[in-house]
């Protein structure tokens, strides 16, 4: 019987892996350079998608991009070689959980994955190199097709090696209610300070909502505000895996929280956390006059729209500090090749290729909401020349393709998935409770200094 | 008790029964009337929430509990049957799957180990038993990353068996039997059999079993509702979402809702989802619902 | 004195007449535990009794021995991201005892379980004695209504409560607003512990409920009428003579309620959805393991924080169950 035999074999493996080393060793069951070459592997691969091609080599996919299933359907036309075969095995985070127990057992993991653009450096550091370097397959040739600061991500510090392909990114942006700004005759901010300004006003003039909200909880959002002082809070280089840098005491750093939690004690921005119910329903509703946020907001927004009459939204630049304030981007994804890719070099194709088309580039802006990080797509007149019907035919990528190819790249530490817990505690005492900026931050920075440490890495000073 | 004083107590009771429903009835009906409200409202809410469209459930005309004036239940359930091809009743039928056969399975095995516990005193039965009734205080959620990384040694990760194959694990089920067992299967009857030259196969299918059937019912229901709950080790397992129960499926639309980036408005799916997946489950509770009492007494009644 | 195996609160034994009259009634039920067994017997016993138990055993030691020993195999490891993983013994426990975030978390839960299990073992007896006491159709009703919650998986539940609380989806706003007030912020630090008391009270009351209500079912109805003649109101009733009959469902219904608090896991862990700076990754110690297995890719020491969040489970468990020993009939 087919149950017994799989009993049998779950005590005989349990025997088995007790009498090994330690799980999570390093070095894995690939081999030494994660290069591997067995193109048959995936031929009973389950796909979430219809492979119509057969007896043709499969790449198996993980990736949670909306409208993915055509991106891969396009790919799969055009290409007789390979064939992708996709799953979605949750976002992000539920991804990046499936992906580190396939890691744990050595087994079970994609051969090409989605991965946040902060979250590589979490695949390739110390002990942990399970992402392949995609220039020994001919990805350096592909740096020209991308933004530079999304190219900059991939390669982990600026060096030759690549580590996975840019597919999209999250350029800064505020949207903002126009018919708010205009009902209470307040201009719309472009700095900061007018920022702060426009609160007061509006809230002077009446408006029961408020400009704005700060959320403790936003993680890459909240670091982009950093990145805004130029300030390099994390910082990673792949060519020394074991060093980190943190800065979190900085004055950059101490400037920025201390003019939220000031906004926030002045009543000028509220404190709720991002990405819940109540911060979807609070920027539908009409209750934020603006929200500075990635890009791809205005795509989600968007799904909700007609919600309220007479909502007029804009987008423009996110508001800056001074001349000096850099274009920044939060988010973003990649498609990285994982050492568990059965057969590497196709696997690299894939990721390669995959949204490098002209039929999925238009794919990405359309259907997915990605806004993207080719060169040639940011450029093309129809999609400058736009007009979102949503925006009031806003010609949006006007605004935004400038403020992506502006971005010049930033660093994140390879247990950035902590780092973010621990921010948001901190940042959740300094807005909420009123706690003191450079206390709170000091003790921010000691707790990540000692996680570092623990973890066996060296703290750039 | 003989038959006057049976009638006296009826006489009695009747004017005990009059005396309090005048007073001290209303305090008992009231906390019943709050208790009703206050375990079905929220199932209520869930009702009107799927037939909301995004919009709706929004910011809904009428408030978060009564419907909107566009009435989009036909939609959602449309938008459920062809969301990620209509992969949600996929999800149902496997929740299906996994509670019938787990249920079955976890039931078979609990009755028979529950019988063997109560009716056989074999060598090692006491020291097995407390090591059984300490497995009831396992938290389930530290064996789940062992078993997993167990199972992946044998490529069971992500097929039906890693999800079916510990579910039949019911210790409760078998502590539930074993009472059951040693309160309503007197020894005498089996020596009974025994003599009558029944062996110990038969008494158990024949004799037994039938006594049995009430525990064996409520064992069968809380191993498939635990079944149909289930859902943290198929969270950890599959990766397949074709492989999914329904738990899974719909938290996972939930995190894509709320994702953030590459998120999408879904939670009319979300909501709705929910509540045709609660539907199943309560409808059978409605049916069934005297053999939950009457088996759990079982628990209760201890020899 | 017993009746069917229970012990019988003193306040019942001055009533001698309801015992004599349930003695009688129950002992047909009753087996005889004392038996004098041949050697043939035994051996039937030997090889029937491990024939009966044997599937139970397989799956038993597949599924939980041997994860439990290779979890705590892993658990003498450590894993740095750097280094890899080295063996460090017993380090790790000595680690989980004083790391604060455990200890937290661990002190979270037992006030949980301190407030959380009254109240629903409370509710439930409540509810069952008013029931079982109306034996009308609103009645039975009612039964359903307070159950129908178990019929939601947790999760769903959980997920449920999300919306309800919040702000501008869930109907508090509006209900308070009424009565001219200001709904409760029921997902601040202020209001999260009662919110989440409230999920799991409305998720699992009913079903401590039904244990209790089965219960009170078995007991023979002549034992109170009797009462009744005397005069006994039935709030006498419920609480002299009911709720000691049931005391042993009482103590089951409350070690599971015990367990199920102490690995508090799925209702803060979906709520967190809504709330990711009030509750934080590491609230629950079971949270606490699962954050770091699966978010800072930490095995090791996550299956030591499991272990020692076991440990502790299973030592107030056996506490609790020497102490209602009598009652509940687990620890024989």
């Amino acid at each position: 019987m087919k149950k017994t035999t799989k009993f049998m074999a779950f005590m005989v493996a349990g025997a088995t892996v007790l009498s090994m080393a330690a799980c999570g060793a390093p070095g894995g069951a690939a081999g030494a350079s994660g290069i591997n070459n067995d193109p048959k592997a995936n031929d009973d691969a389950q796909c979430q998608n219809t492979i119509k091609k057969k007896g043709v080599e499969k790449v198996t996919l993980w990736a949670w991009y909306p409208a993915v299933e055509k991106v891969v359907d396009n790919f799969n036309e055009a290409h007789d070689d390979v064939q992708v075969c996709w799953t979605n095995v949750g976002n992000g985070s539920e991804a990046y959980k499936k992906f580190n127990t396939a890691l744990k057992a050595k087994s079970g993991a994609p051969d090409v994955m989605q991965v946040e653009a902060e979250i590589l450096p979490s695949y390739v550091s110390g002990a942990e190199k399970h992402l392949v370097d995609l220039s020994q397959f001919g990805a350096s040739k592909e740096k020209s097709k991308y933004t530079e600061g999304s190219w900059r991500d991939v390669t982990l510090g600026g060096g030759d090696s690549v580590y996975a392909i840019p597919s999209d990114a999250g350029p800064f942006a505020m949207m903002y209610r126009k018919d708010i700004f205009d009902k209470y005759g307040v201009k719309v901010p472009t700095t900061w300070d007018e920022y702060e300004q426009a609160g007061k006003e509006l809230k002077a003039k009446g408006f029961p909502g408020h400009i704005g909200n700060y959320a403790p909880n936003g993680t890459a959002m909240n670091v982009a505000l950093f990145a805004q002082k130029n300030a390099k809070v994390y910082d990673y280089d792949v060519s020394k895996p074991e060093d980190v840098g943190i800065d979190l005491t900085s004055k950059e750093v101490t400037d920025v929280m201390s003019y939220w939690q000031r906004l926030v004690k002045e009543g000028i921005v509220t404190t709720d956390d991002c990405y819940s119910n109540d911060w979807y329903t609070k920027i539908v509703d009409g209750s934020y006059a603006t929200v500075v946020n990635a890009s791809w907001l205005i795509g989600y927004v968007k799904g909700v729209s007609g919600a309220q009459e007479g909502a007029v939204w804009q987008v423009a630049d996110a508001p800056k500090w001074d001349s000096s304030t850099p274009m920044v981007n939060q988010g973003g994804s990649t498609l990285a090749v994982t050492d568990q890719a059965k057969h590497t070099e196709a696997a690299a194709k894939v990721a390669i290729g995959l949204w490098d088309s002209e039929a999925n580039q238009e794919v990405a802006v359309k259907d997915s909401g990605n806004f993207p990080v080719m060169n040639s797509k940011l450029e093309a007149d129809d999609f400058i020349n736009y007009e979102e019907p949503f925006l009031n035919n806003q010609k949006v990528n006007d605004v935004l393709a400038p403020i992506a190819q502006g971005y010049k790249g930033y660093s994140f530490l390879p247990f950035q998935t902590y780092a973010y817990d621990e921010q948001t505690k901190a940042f959740t005492k300094i807005v909420r409770d009123g706690a003191d900026v450079s206390s709170t931050m000091s003790d921010l920075q000691k707790t990540l200094d000692n996680y570092a440490t623990q973890q066996g890495f060296t703290v750039k000073k | 008790m003989n038959k006057t004083s049976r009638r006296a107590a009826n006489t009695a009771r009747t004017m005990t029964a009059q005396h309090i429903k005048t007073g001290s009835r209303v305090l008992p009906h009231l906390i019943l009337v709050i208790a009703i409200i206050y375990f079905l409202a929220p199932v209520w809410w869930l009702l009107v929430a799927a037939t909301k469209s995004n919009s709706g459930l929004f910011l809904g005309s009428a408030g978060p509990m009564w419907f909107d004036r566009t009435f989009a239940l036909g939609d959602n359930l449309v938008q459920l049957s062809t969301y990620q091809s209509g992969i949600y009743w996929r999800w149902i039928l496997n929740s299906f799957f996994y509670a019938l056969v787990g249920g079955v399975g976890a039931t078979t095995i609990s009755v028979m180990a529950g019988y063997g516990f109560a009716k056989y005193k074999f060598k090692g039965r006491d020291v097995y038993f407390n090591i059984v009734l300490g497995a009831l205080m396992i938290p389930a959620t530290a064996l789940v990353i062992p078993t997993f990384i167990l199972m992946s040694n044998i490529g069971m990760t992500n097929t039906v068996w890693a999800v079916l194959l510990p579910s039949l694990l019911s210790p409760f089920g078998t502590y539930l039997m074993r009472i059951y067992c040693m309160s309503s299967l007197p020894d005498e009857m089996m020596e009974a059999a025994r003599v009558d030259g029944a062996g110990e196969l038969r008494t158990f299918l024949q004799i037994s079993l039938p006594i049995m059937t009430p525990a064996i019912t409520t064992v069968f229901l809380l191993s498939v509702v635990g079944c149909w709950n289930n859902f943290f080790l198929p969270q950890v397992v599959l990766s397949d979402p074709k492989l999914f129960p329904i738990t899974v499926g719909l938290t996972q639309w939930q995190a894509r809702s709320s994702a953030g980036s590459g998120a999408e408005q879904i939670w009319n799916l979300v909501t709705s989802g929910a509540f045709v997946s609660i539907v199943p489950l309560v409808i059978s509770f409605l049916l069934l619902q005297r053999y939950w009492v009457g088996g759990l007494a079982a628990g209760a009644v201890k020899a | 004195m017993t009746v069917a195996g229970r012990t019988v609160p003193p306040s019942l034994s001055s009533r001698p007449l309801y015992l004599a009259e349930s003695e009688t009634d129950m002992s047909t039920n009753t087996s005889k535990t004392t038996r004098r067994v041949t050697g043939q017997a035994a051996q039937r016993a030997n090889l029937w009794g491990w024939f009966f138990t044997a599937p139970f055993a397989v799956v038993f030691v597949v599924f939980l021995i041997v994860p439990m020993v290779y979890a705590f195999y892993v658990s003498l490891y450590s894993y740095t991201q750097v280094r890899g993983t080295v063996f460090t013994g017993i380090s790790n426990y000595a680690r989980a005892f004083k790391d604060p975030i455990f200890l937290q978390g661990m002190g979270r839960v037992l006030l949980y379980t301190a407030v959380m299990v009254p109240i629903q073992i409370i509710l439930a007896l409540i509810f069952a004695l008013i029931i079982d006491a109306m034996r009308t159709k609103f009645a039975a009703g009612s039964r359903l209504a307070i159950f129908l919650p178990y019929a939601v998986p947790g999760v769903i539940g959980a997920l449920m409560w999300g919306f309800l609380y919040s702000k501008d989806m869930g109907p508090f706003a509006s209900i308070f607003e009424l009565f001219g007030m200001q709904a409760p912020a029921f997902l601040s630090p202020q209001g999260l512990f009662g919110s989440l008391v409230n999920v799991v009270t409305w998720q699992w009351t009913g079903y401590y409920m039904v244990i209790i209500y089965s219960a009170l079912q078995s007991i023979p109805h002549e034992l109170y009428e009797s009462a009744r003649i005397d005069g006994a109101s039935e709030l006498q009733i419920a609480l002299r003579i009911k709720t000691p009959m049931v005391s042993s469902s009482l103590v089951m219904a409350t070690i599971f309620a015990l367990i199920g608090t102490l690995q508090f896991y799925t209702e803060p862990m979906v709520l967190r959805n809504n709330a990711q700076s009030v509750i934080p990754p590491e609230y629950t110690p079971n949270m606490y393991a699962y954050t770091l297995a699966f978010n800072y890719n930490q095995v090791n020491y996550s299956a030591t924080v499991s272990f020692a969040l076991g440990l502790i489970v299973v030592i107030i468990s056996v506490i609790f169950m020497r102490i209602t020993r009598k009652q509940s009939g687990l620890g024989e």
